[in-house]
């Protein structure tokens, strides 16, 4: 099955939470408020990434098209962007 | 006293009141007052706002007394009364900026003359962007800035001596004749833990009966409700008190609507939410649960464009749903990407089009007077309502005004066309009027511009409704003065007119007009038509 990787830009986040509304098991608010990528790895100047499966696919692409800043990005294994 | 006279006797009372309580032994003492400022009109929908800081005020055991001088057009004077018979801990009120020097200056003059030792705070958009300058100008003591239901019990508390403002995050406060800001409080996201609005304080039967929307009975009883807060978006012309979007879970929502329909016999609910119809799944579901609770009620509610699909919308009208809010507010895709709206010319012409498919009454918003915005834009705004006008409000277009916290004003700050809050409030004067121009035309030509759009679109409503000519003529010489004799008491045109609505619906279903599903050329190819018969800009001043 493929996997997919979501990158996310948190510093660029501004806290609108849409993300946390659409794929609640994979994004939920801090007290900071700002959103945070459940189980993801910080890759430097504080951009997160994470692994998902293709069932996980879906909820994801929601909360990245629903972005209004647009700060969450999905790439195949061929790091090609899905959208 | 005679010896005939029975003796007095001492009689127990038992205190009904808890005593740890502040004013336990006083029950007509209250701890704070809320003043729902008057709006000048007879409908009046449940003030939401002060219905929840009130019941979170009861909850944190403090009393709370509501004045409302929007349903019973008190007075100042009457309000000064009031505040000279009385005494409070705290004395409050909210207001959106556009009411600032209509109303609140001299209300504000009001309460620092009888506050006597309360503290006189002001809350919601009108202040929050703009706390130092409000607390300057209206000498109130305190503003909260944001969602105050939590910082309003804080404040509380810190007037009985428990806490210390300081410590205190989402309010600005005077001290020692020194404005201190602290800073504002994460956003609140457990919208379930809220008390419901403490509804029992309030004039229920004149909240209940006097708001009519597009597609409510005369008859019917409404009640203002939130089930979210907050919206998806950033649109450059608008100004949040808090970032994001809220949502309540929907059993919450149901147990409410339940409570009020059984309490207040409400059949009638205008959801306010900015945006009502997010995730999509929540639609399917909440239709799901109004069924499985047999809510057989119509209501009203709030979309976006890009959300109002067919089958979103036909699940809304299963659900109850009478009509939707859409904010369209151009046809040009580049004054809709100048507004940061993130959403299509498509996108706004098929919502229309499913309004008209599936027959849901829908709000057309339209904004014009954007710096990418031209004579050409406007009427196709002009043409757009026209086509997909389903009569149910006389629709017509204003203008954006740059309040205060909204990028729009930043930009306007930015450019140099406006200086601060002050220059803001002495430049605005009726939300149908340019504030601050963007556009490349003259206030006046602006003015021009707007009177011919907005006179057809009155002159094709009621053309297409009552056919009552007169009442046109009036609404357009309320434009005419508003626009060229600069007399402000103009409201708008805007009506829930059920007639208007019966009757347009009889005339085009004779005509089997509707659905006219007019693609995005035809629109563009009418417009060109309307511009060459557009009126020509006035020559002079």
């Amino acid at each position: 099955m493929a996997k997919y990787k979501i990158i996310y830009d948190r510093k660029n986040c501004t806290g609108i939470a849409v993300c946390s509304m659409v794929a609640e098991k994979f994004w939920i608010m801090n007290q900071d408020d700002k959103a945070d990528l459940v189980s993801s790895a910080n890759i430097g100047n504080d951009i997160w990434e994470r692994i998902i499966e293709e069932d996980e696919l879906k909820q994801n692409l929601d909360a990245a098209r629903s972005c209004p800043v647009r700060v969450i990005k999905i790439v195949d294994e061929q790091n090609k962007e899905v959208e | 006293m005679t010896n005939s006279e029975p003796p007095l006797q001492t009689i127990q009372v038992q205190n009904i009141f808890p005593t740890d309580l502040p004013y336990a032994n006083n029950p007509w003492k209250k701890n704070v007052l809320l003043i729902i400022h008057d709006v000048y009109q007879d409908f009046n929908a449940f003030p939401l706002p002060y219905g929840y800081l009130a019941a979170m005020l009861q909850k944190s055991g403090y009393s709370v007394e509501v004045y409302c001088m929007d349903v019973f057009h008190y007075t100042n004077e009457q309000l000064e009364k009031k505040l000279f018979n009385s005494e409070y801990d705290l004395i409050g009120a909210g207001f959106l900026p556009a009411r600032f020097e209509e109303t609140i200056i001299l209300l504000c003059e009001s309460v620092n003359k009888h506050k006597k030792n309360a503290w006189f705070f002001l809350g919601g958009p009108g202040p929050t962007p703009i706390p130092e300058y409000m607390l300057e100008r209206t000498k109130a003591d305190l503003v909260l800035l944001g969602e105050a239901e939590h910082s309003l019990v804080e404040v509380m508390d810190a007037k009985l001596g428990k806490r210390k403002l300081a410590d205190i995050k989402g309010i600005a406060y005077v001290e020692n004749n020194e404005i201190k800001v602290n800073p504002r409080r994460p956003v609140f996201r457990g919208l379930d833990s809220l008390p419901w609005p403490a509804w029992d304080l309030f004039p229920m039967e004149s909240y209940t009966k006097s708001w009519k929307m597009a597609g409510q009975d005369i008859e019917e009883k409404s009640c203002s409700m939130l089930t979210t807060r907050g919206c998806t978006d950033t649109c450059t012309f608008c100004y949040r008190i808090e970032k994001g979007l809220r949502l309540r879970s929907l059993p919450d929502i149901i147990a409410e609507m339940k409570y009020l329909v059984e309490k207040y016999k409400i059949t009638f609910f205008q959801f306010v939410d900015e945006l009502s119809t997010f995730p999509r799944s929540r639609v399917f579901e909440f239709e799901r649960l109004l069924k499985e609770n047999n809510l057989n009620v119509k209501w009203v509610c709030n979309s976006r464009a890009p959300l109002f699909d067919e089958e979103v919308a036909f699940s809304l009208k299963r659900a109850g749903c009478v009509f939707v809010n859409i904010g369209v507010e151009s046809v040009d895709q580049e004054v809709l990407d100048e507004m940061n709206k993130r959403c299509t010319v498509d996108d706004n012409i098929k919502a229309l089009q499913v309004a008209n498919k599936v027959d849901i009454g829908v709000g057309l918003n339209f904004i014009w007077g954007f710096a990418n915005d031209t004579k050409e834009t406007l009427w196709k705004n002009v043409e757009a309502l026209k086509t997909y006008n389903r009569f149910d409000q006389v629709r017509t277009i204003r203008p954006p005004t740059p309040y205060p916290g909204s990028p729009l004003y930043s930009e306007a700050i930015k450019k140099g066309i406006l200086k601060d809050p002050d220059d803001f409030f002495k430049k605005f004067k009726n939300s149908d009027l340019i504030t601050i121009n963007f556009t490349r035309y003259t206030d006046e030509e602006c003015a021009q511009m707007l009177f011919e759009a907005n006179k057809e679109l009155v002159l094709h409503h009621f053309r297409n409704t009552t056919g009552d000519m007169e009442e046109a003529e009036s609404i357009i010489e309320g434009y005419r003065r508003l626009y060229f004799e600069k007399d402000y008491k103009f409201r708008g045109a805007r009506r829930y007119d059920k007639t208007s609505r019966e009757k347009s619906t009889n005339a085009n279903s004779q005509k089997s007009t509707i659905p006219t599903t007019p693609t995005v050329t035809n629109i563009e190819n009418n417009n060109l038509n309307q511009i060459q018969k557009e009126p020509a800009l006035p020559t002079s001043n």
